[in-house]
């Protein structure tokens, strides 16, 4: 295990300013897309922040580290059972709709997109859904290899596989919705 | 063509996979793109992946949520009024171990801990264990319930021998002392942080979502020079209006949005529009000034007239009158 070089702190706070400026916009919409609750995810990004602040010390791998502290934030909130994913928006009942139109037609379709792309996530197996999702905002298979515990050679292939297992399962709810609707 | 990387005729999943490595992927990834730019099949098989990448990419961002803007600067202040760098390194993962070693860490946080303020305005879920603070408060609190305890005992015994003797002096003074002895042992509940008075409560509106069918005009009362607003454009019809916490009020009239900022002191908010194509013309008012005017695709803001993907503006004294 290697421990984390001290650094004077004047120069920490640069590094964390500036790895504040890379990767809390990634970091925060990474949760957002997972838990589907835009405030649990400022909360858990703002705070893996908070955290490497504290810690006075860049540890060896900086993003992976963030997504680790803040994904087991949220595993202990989840468990602890004080918030709920939100698989809707969160305005719920403060969104007022007019006298249906073209507009609110595209809103609906829109909602029941997004609602089956959250079920396809859901389906996925932790592990598989936590590499899409790195992948899309730009982590690397070094760094996806180390927040999900995987060689950095497997990962491609995981990869791959919940890519086509993620994009199938989405056109399976369409298919099946279509079917229903016809 | 020798492949010398690949034992079957095509390329294997793990051969896409690395052909695919934004990093390269190594001898294999080369090996394979050399492969696939000669060998339909392969090259089909190639392309397919790409294509499910791609429109992986686009679900997912269907499922991205307007953000506000936090800084820097607020981590920096939540540090400071927590400022407990043992609580940090006793849980913080400091190897490549990440994922086997912060699991059972969190596994339980029911006390030493301390709430970060959250970005809704309400004492958020998260908590901060202090999982090294426990251990320790452990050790001490045997010690310290094993010397109570006796305590207990012994002014149990005097109680009951009191307690033979209704109305005496002893009796008084005994039921007296056990009081305090019982409320000195009971736990004490982890304590919470002060709420900081520029938050509103969990119940509190913070904005309003609107479907507009016709022009809409997004009023704010009143300038306020410390608060920012960071317009954007999302991808359905919604016109949101999101305060950083609560302090404001909204209304919904024919015209659109009314935001009563008077008592809102430097809140920021997020406004998210529909895509600038094919949204309605929208106009954002502060006090009797145009900030914002956006009709037939073409945008006007103080600093520029040319469309870009989001605005920040100061919620202060500027624009033009209208």
């Amino acid at each position: 295990m290697s421990s984390p070089s001290p650094v004077d702190p004047p120069s920490f706070e640069e590094a964390v300013a500036a790895l504040f400026r890379e990767r809390f916009a990634s970091l925060r919409r990474y949760l957002d897309r997972l838990t589907g609750d835009p405030d649990l995810a400022a909360d858990l990004a703002q705070s893996a922040f908070v955290r490497l602040y504290q810690r006075g010390a860049m540890p060896d791998e900086p993003a992976a580290w963030l997504i680790t502290v803040a994904m087991n934030a949220f595993r202990d909130t989840h468990r602890r059972g004080e918030r709920r994913a939100a698989l809707v928006s969160e305005y719920g009942d403060d969104v007022i709709a007019p006298a249906a139109s073209a507009d609110a037609e595209d809103t609906v379709i829109a909602d029941e997109s997004r609602a089956r792309v959250r079920r396809a996530l859901d389906v996925l197996p932790e592990r598989d859904r936590t590499l899409l999702l790195l992948r899309h905002e730009g982590y690397s298979y070094r760094e996806l290899a180390r927040i999900v515990g995987v060689s950095e050679t497997s990962v491609g292939t995981l990869l791959l596989r919940a890519t086509h297992a993620f994009r199938t399962t989405f056109l399976a709810h369409t298919d099946a919705l279509d079917t229903t609707l016809d | 063509m020798l492949i010398p990387m690949l034992s079957t005729p095509h390329l294997t999943e793990d051969a896409r996979a690395a052909a695919l490595d934004p990093a390269g992927g190594g001898v294999l990834g080369e090996t394979a793109r050399a492969h696939a730019a000669v060998c339909e099949r392969c090259r089909a098989m190639l392309e397919a992946d790409v294509a499910a990448e791609q429109q992986a990419q686009k679900l997912l961002q269907m499922l991205d949520h307007p953000m506000l803007h936090i800084d820097f600067e607020q981590v920096k202040a939540i540090a400071a009024a927590y400022n407990a760098p043992s609580h940090a390194t006793a849980h913080a993962p400091q190897s490549a171990e990440y994922a086997r070693m912060q699991i059972p860490v969190y596994a339980d946080t029911s006390t030493g801990a301390s709430e970060l303020r959250g970005s809704r305005g309400r004492t958020p879920s998260l908590r901060m264990p202090s999982v090294g603070t426990r251990i320790d408060a452990g050790a001490t609190r045997v010690w310290r319930w094993g010397w109570r305890g006796i305590g207990v005992v012994a002014f149990g015994t005097g109680a009951v021998a009191a307690a033979l003797v209704p109305d005496s002096a002893a009796h008084r003074f005994v039921a007296r002392v056990m009081d305090r002895m019982v409320s000195s042992i009971a736990p004490k509940a982890p304590s919470t942080p002060p709420a900081s008075p520029d938050l509103g409560t969990a119940d509190a509106q913070r904005g309003v979502s609107i479907v507009p069918s016709g022009p809409v005009t997004i009023a704010f009362q009143m300038a306020r020079p410390a608060g920012m607003i960071h317009i954007m454009y999302g991808s359905s019809s919604h016109i949101t209006v999101h305060g950083s916490a609560a302090g404001a009020t909204y209304a919904v009239g024919p015209d659109g949005i009314q935001v009563d900022n008077r008592g809102a002191g430097s809140l920021n908010y997020t406004i998210e529009l529909p895509p600038l194509e094919r949204s309605v013309p929208v106009k954002i008012l502060v006090g009797d000034v145009v900030l914002y005017s956006a009709a037939d695709g073409r945008v006007t803001v103080p600093a520029s007239s040319q469309p870009e993907a989001s605005y920040e503006l100061p919620l202060g004294n500027h624009g033009t009158t209208h």
